[in-house]
C-alpha cells in the first residue's frame, strides 16, 4: 500500500533526509509534498490530501505546534496522523504535542530507524516485512 | 553544575549530532583550530540561556552534505551546504539542552549562516562562561563555541 506524505522543515537537507530515509526503509510513497513551514503546510492541504504529516517544530512563521493546534481545530484534517521530528525533546515538550494532537515523536539527531518505527507505529502499514515482522511488539517508541 | 561537566554534555552531543546525522567522526583537540569560512549560530533561552556557534570550513560542509544526502560535486551548492550547517548547529543545541535538563522546555533561535574571513574567530580568548572545542575530522577541524548564563 501506498501513501501520501507532508514533510513540513524549513530547511531542505532535513526534508531531502526524511524523504530518503521513508523512501529505503520500505515505505512506498505515491506522493511526497513539501512544506517549509506550518502556514505553507495548510495552504498545500487545501488541494491535497495527505495520509500523514512530518513536521519541525522550529520553524519561521507557523511553527510546528501551532501547526498542530491548527489541524486539531479543522474536522476536515484533524484525523491526519502528524509525526513530529525535532531537536526539542523535553518531557514537556512532548506532553505539549502529543496534548496538541501529535501521534509520535522523534528526535534529532535520529538514525533511520527511528523515523521507520515510529511511522509503521503511526500509519500501521508499509516498510520492510522483515521489521514488521520482528518489532512491531516491541515497543519503545516516545509515544 | 561546574564548566567541565557541561564540556562533558557539549562534547557528547556534538559527537551525537556529527555521527548519526553526517557520518562524520571527530577527535576533540588542543589546537584553536583553523582560519574558518563558514559558521552558523543559534540562540537559546530558558533555564539557562546563551548562544552556540560552529565554524568550519568547505571541506568539512561536503563531506556532510555528502554524507547526509547522497549529493555528489555535480549538486553541490552553498546553499546546501549552508542548510547543513544550520541544521548541524540546530540539533547540537537541541540534543546539548535535552542532556542539560530533559524535563524543561527550552526556545532556540532560528539558526543562521554566514561566510566569514577566518580570523572572526581565531585568536580569541576563551571568555567567562565560553566554551570553545575544536574536533579534528578526515576533511580538517571544526570549532564549537558555546556562551551560556544562568547554570548554577
Amino acid at each position: 500500500m501506498s501513501f501520501n506524505v507532508m514533510i513540513v522543515d524549513d530547511s531542505g537537507a532535513m526534508r531531502a533526509v526524511i524523504k530518503k530515509v521513508i523512501t529505503i526503509s520500505g515505505f512506498k510513497i505515491s506522493t511526497c509534498l513539501e512544506a517549509t513551514n506550518g502556514r505553507e503546510a495548510l495552504e498545500k492541504l487545501k488541494e491535497n490530501w495527505v495520509d500523514v504529516i512530518i513536521s519541525d517544530v522550529n520553524m519561521p512563521e507557523m511553527n510546528g505546534l501551532e501547526l498542530l493546534q491548527s489541524l486539531s481545530q479543522d474536522p476536515l484534517y484533524q484525523s491526519i496522523p502528524t509525526i513530529i521530528v525535532s531537536t526539542e525533546g523535553s518531557s514537556e515538550r512532548m506532553k505539549e504535542a502529543l496534548n496538541r494532537g501529535a501521534k509520535g515523536f522523534i528526535k534529532k539527531p535520529f538514525q533511520p530507524e527511528d523515523i521507520r518505527k515510529v511511522l509503521y507505529d503511526v500509519i500501521g502499514v508499509g516498510g520492510d516485512g522483515e521489521y514488521q515482522e520482528d518489532q512491531r511488539n516491541s515497543d519503545d517508541s516516545d509515544f | 553544575m561546574n564548566i567541565k561537566k557541561i564540556k562533558e554534555i557539549l562534547t557528547t552531543a556534538i559527537f551525537e549530532v556529527f555521527e548519526k546525522m553526517f557520518y562524520v567522526f571527530s577527535e576533540p583537540l588542543q589546537s584553536e583550530g583553523d582560519n574558518y569560512q563558514m559558521k552558523s549560530t543559534i540562540n537559546f533561552s530558558g533555564p539557562v540561556s546563551g548562544e552556540i556557534h560552529i565554524f568550519l570550513n568547505r571541506p568539512i560542509a561536503e563531506m556532510m552534505v555528502t554524507n547526509m544526502l547522497g549529493l555528489d560535486d555535480s549538486e553541490m551548492n552553498e546553499s546546501i551546504m549552508a542548510d547543513c550547517i544550520k541544521e548541524s548547529v540546530n540539533m547540537i543545541c537541541g540534543n546539548f539542552l535535552r542532556k542539560l535538563d530533559p524535563d524543561r522546555v527550552f526556545h532556540a533561535s532560528i539558526p543562521t549562516f554566514e561566510m566569514i574571513s577566518g580570523d572572526l574567530h581565531r585568536g580569541q580568548e576563551e571568555k567567562d562562561q565560553e566554551l570553545k572545542l575544536t574536533f579534528a575530522t578526515d576533511n580538517g577541524n571544526m570549532t564549537v563555541v558555546m556562551t551560556v548564563s544562568g547554570i548554577s
